[in-house]
């Protein structure tokens, strides 16, 4: 009797063990299955426009969606990846053609080229999209150069106002990149900013382009970049990362050489370019530096002159950018990428220098199209700077940003020997 | 008398937690019956709490008992994010619920009593970094019984008891609001519906603290008897009646600073907001200064009514002792949370704040098992077990109450002190099933779903009973 109240006892008893321990299915995120998967958990990416997946000087869900960071997250297979996204047709429209521009003088926005959407208005925004994701995952925004990437609360020192400040309401909402990574307790980070630290120098439209004024000086730079990494460092939960150089800006068609206007002049009989154009300087085996004309100054003269009105280019006009700024923003750049390059080397990470890519892109015909071009090419309407540019001369087309993932890829799993599927 | 049961009253005030039984039940009555797994509709406890376990009990009792104790509960959970892995744990104090029974035997057949006990309440508290504190941050929803009882044996084989019960009920609700879930004024010129997260305000930015606090007293009925088999099997069966508050009080808005600023000058129809400006002047600043003055006229001090239903309660019970100092207890409950607990409205005098609750509960079933040895005329031992279902339905686990399925095991003794005295001794152990849940109600008061969960709640808790009894 005693021995069946304790075989009874004993039997009641694992019956409770099992039901006590019988909890729900609870269907955590898991950790990707692939060699090294489990640093891409959480994927956070840092940056500026290129980042934010900015294309033909406008940015909307669809461009967003196809930004280098979603594709590469895609691949990677980690927690959902957010990105904050914007309705349709942007924030603002992106440009639909250059060649189309708001002839009317009277107009507010006489001059400017036509967007999707049937404007000319480039201060439109359709608004971020619902619903608002909990977090955020791309953390870029355009106009991001370093300061803006590390200061909290827009304390002092500040860049003077810029139009995209306003991405730092719409798409931050007022919170920086780090904040909003931090929230996300990122594994692994990739991080592009530098970019805008000596882009504005081709993008002043003021008597003052390629101007040193416009560019954040390499000491600085280098203080605030370390700054940005040792913040986070102090998140205390990324793996792993991949730092990238800052671009060639004088790259970018956006910017054409003197000599590509010496030559549209043969085209254009009512042109004249000075011989001041044709200015250059070897500074490496490899490398020179050229008289750049930026698109803002040299369209409209070419637009005129092609019109029948004769026209002067003259590349002493402080809306040019010199050899001698030239040579700055390529030593500036080239001083950035040490730092970046020095940061990776410090925390085992991953780098990238964008430079060789910039470079296989220009050699490849059709990739970079410089302005003018001549003979015109029947598919510039759609392609202007060529097809690894964006309508605006300065940002990656969909093609590079999916370049761009895919050589993400290979560095990151050729440096952490990780094994992260093809690119979607 | 008056100010000890004021004093009792307030004790109360403070209890409820989330422990308990299903939905927002709770079960610890009393020190005895936690010991046997809240067991013993059948054959209750010599302590009073009777009244409680069964209004039944109560006949046939000789002389008097009065019994007060005290549950502590300690109280451990949390919630564990999908995404970040971080978890925030509940911040619920050490909590003491008190027991007060008092019961009299007028006749051998007749028996009378009077008790206080809290048979539904909740108690959820977070910290403010706790992305729940959207949907309530310090929870507390409580009604305290005052059930004069008279008992009867019809038969010597058969027992009724009942009560009525005076319910005092009172619900209070904190919560956070987010300026990213708010609604853009139209007078603004935007789209109604356009929220303040369009412009890119973060998910998780406060900008104003709720306060909701609502009172209101019902009345509602206990019944029970008991079948007396024979010596050694007794069948019982209670039944307490649902029990329906309209809530009437007040909500009170107080601002919470942002601290943001915006960033660049930006145009909304025909408001222009500059770059500089103060998120929070915006926001509070009179629209004659270029603000959107909320807390002088949507965000102000206002009425706020809502009807919660405590559900009725069905325990069935079986009471067998195989031998003269042994007794076994099986008791089933049903609680029907699917008819009472279904949409919570809270509707405030400017319709605009009005929300709607999707809580839509399920009927419930538990079953208890306890045994209790008698190992002589000065110690009693036992134990028990239970399980239960959860009330809320997979997309309605939240921080107000992130309830779910439970196992929980009990164990306890009395001691005789003397002819007149005893004591009870009882610990009971709670694990509650992890459980998805979610952090937020569906915008618009939308109905909400599983989509919306994106984390695990845990719970568990340690509770200690005590106390001490008197006959006479």
């Amino acid at each position: 009797m005693t021995q069946r109240r304790v075989v009874f006892a004993a039997g009641l008893g694992c019956l409770l063990l099992v039901a006590a321990c019988q909890n729900d299915v609870l269907n955590s995120p898991s950790v990707p299955s692939y060699a090294g998967g489990a640093m891409f958990q959480r994927y956070v990416a840092f940056g500026n426009s290129i980042t934010a997946g900015f294309q033909s000087f406008g940015l909307n869900d669809s461009l967003q969606s196809r930004a280098y960071p979603v594709l590469l997250a895609a691949a990677m297979r980690g927690t959902r990846f957010y990105y904050p996204g914007l309705n349709p047709p942007g924030c603002p429209n992106p440009i639909d053609s250059i060649f189309v521009v708001d002839g009317n003088p009277a107009s507010p926005t006489f001059g400017k080229p036509h967007r999707s959407g049937n404007t000319f208005r480039d201060d439109l925004c359709a608004l971020r999209s619902t619903p608002i994701p909990p977090y955020i995952s791309n953390v870029a925004f355009p106009g991001a150069d370093i300061i803006e990437a590390l200061n909290t609360n827009y304390a002092p020192p500040q860049p003077p106002a810029s139009p995209t400040d306003a991405y730092k309401l719409f798409l931050l909402g007022g919170k920086t990149e780090l904040q909003w990574a931090r929230q996300l307790q990122p594994t692994f980070v990739t991080v592009w900013l530098g970019n805008n630290d000596v882009l504005g120098a081709i993008l002043d439209t003021s008597a003052n382009a390629g101007s040193a004024a416009d560019i954040t000086t390499p000491a600085d730079f280098t203080t605030r970049f370390n700054a940005f990494m040792d913040s986070l460092d102090s998140f205390g939960t990324i793996q792993g990362g991949l730092l990238l150089g800052a671009v060639q800006v004088t790259g970018a068609p956006y910017v054409s050489r003197g000599t590509a206007y010496a030559a549209a002049a043969a085209s254009i009989p009512t042109l004249t370019v000075l011989p001041n154009c044709l200015a250059f300087t070897p500074i490496s085996a490899t490398d020179t530096a050229w008289v750049y004309v930026p698109f803002h100054f040299g369209a409209p003269l070419v637009a005129r002159a092609a019109g029948g009105t004769p026209t002067t280019l003259d590349c002493s006009d402080p809306h040019v950018i010199s050899v001698a700024e030239t040579i700055n923003m390529i030593s500036t750049v080239v001083q950035y990428n040490a730092t970046i390059a020095q940061a990776a080397v410090d925390r085992n990470w991953a780098y990238v220098d964008p430079t060789p890519i910039l470079r296989t892109l220009a050699a490849t015909p059709g990739a970079i199209r410089g302005f003018p071009a001549f003979p015109p090419d029947p598919n510039s309407g759609a392609a202007p700077f060529g097809t690894a540019v964006s309508r605006d001369g300065v940002h990656p087309s969909t093609s590079t940003q999916r370049l761009i993932a895919q050589i993400l890829r290979d560095s990151i799993n050729a440096h952490y020997n990780a094994a992260i599927p093809p690119i979607p | 008398m008056r100010r000890f049961l004021r004093y009792v009253l307030v004790l109360f005030a403070g209890g409820p937690a989330l422990l308990g039984a299903q939905g927002f039940g709770i079960y610890e009555q009393g020190t005895c019956a936690m010991g046997r797994a809240g067991t013993g509709v059948a054959a209750p406890c010599a302590d009073g709490s009777a009244i409680f376990f069964n209004p039944a009990g109560l006949a046939g009792l000789k002389g008097g008992r009065a019994t007060i104790g005290v549950t502590l509960l300690d109280v451990q959970g949390g919630f564990t994010d999908d995404v970040s892995r971080q978890k925030t744990s509940l911040d619920d104090p050490l909590l003491a619920i008190p027991q007060v029974y008092a019961a009299y035997g007028v006749t051998p057949k007749l028996g009378v009593g009077i008790g206080l006990f809290a048979p539904y309440g909740l108690q959820t508290r977070w910290p403010l970094t706790f992305d729940g504190r959207f949907a309530g941050y310090d929870n507390i929803l409580r009604s305290v019984y005052i059930q004069p009882t008279v008992a009867y044996q019809v038969t010597p084989w058969l027992s009724l008891g009942g009560g009525l019960d005076i319910v005092l009920g009172k619900v209070e609700l904190n919560q956070r609001l987010d300026l990213a879930d708010a609604p853009v004024p139209t007078t603004l010129g935007v789209p109604a519906g356009t929220i303040f997260g369009q412009f890119g305000i973060a998910p998780g930015t406060d900008f104003a603290d709720t306060h909701l606090e609502a009172s209101k007293t019902t009345v509602t009925a206990h019944w029970g008897g008991i079948i007396k088999i024979n010596d050694k099997l007794s069948i019982g069966g209670r039944y307490l009646m649902h029990a329906t508050f309209d809530y009437e009080g007040t909500a009170q808005f107080s601002q919470v600073l942002t601290n943001l600023v915006i960033p660049a000058t930006i145009t909304v129809g025909a408001f222009k907001i500059p770059a500089g400006t103060p998120v929070d002047a915006l926001l509070a600043a009179p629209v004659t200064s270029g603000g959107l003055d909320l807390f002088n006229t949507v965000l102000t001090a206002q009425t706020v009514t809502t009807q919660i239903t405590n559900p009725e309660q069905l325990i069935l019970g079986v009471a067998y002792q195989p031998r003269k100092d042994w007794t076994l207890f099986v008791d089933y409950q049903f609680t029907r949370w699917g008819k009472r607990f279904a949409t919570v409205n809270i509707d405030f005098a400017n319709p605009v704040l009005n929300r709607v609750l999707h809580e839509d509960y399920q009927n419930t079933n538990g079953i208890r098992l306890a045994a209790e040895w008698a190992k002589d005329a000065k110690w009693t031992f036992r134990g028990g077990y239970l399980r239960h279902q959860g009330a809320a339905p997979d997309q309605t686990v939240t921080p107000l109450l992130p309830e779910g399925s439970r196992n929980e095991f009990t164990g306890g003794f009395t001691v005789k002190l003397s002819p007149g005295f005893s004591a009870d001794v009882a610990y009971q152990y709670i694990k509650q099933n992890d459980r998805r849940g979610r952090t937020r109600e569906a915008l618009f008061n939308q109905a909400p779903t599983t989509l919306l969960n994106h984390g695990v709640y845990d719970f568990h808790a340690h509770l200690f009973g005590v106390s001490l009894g008197y006959a006479f």
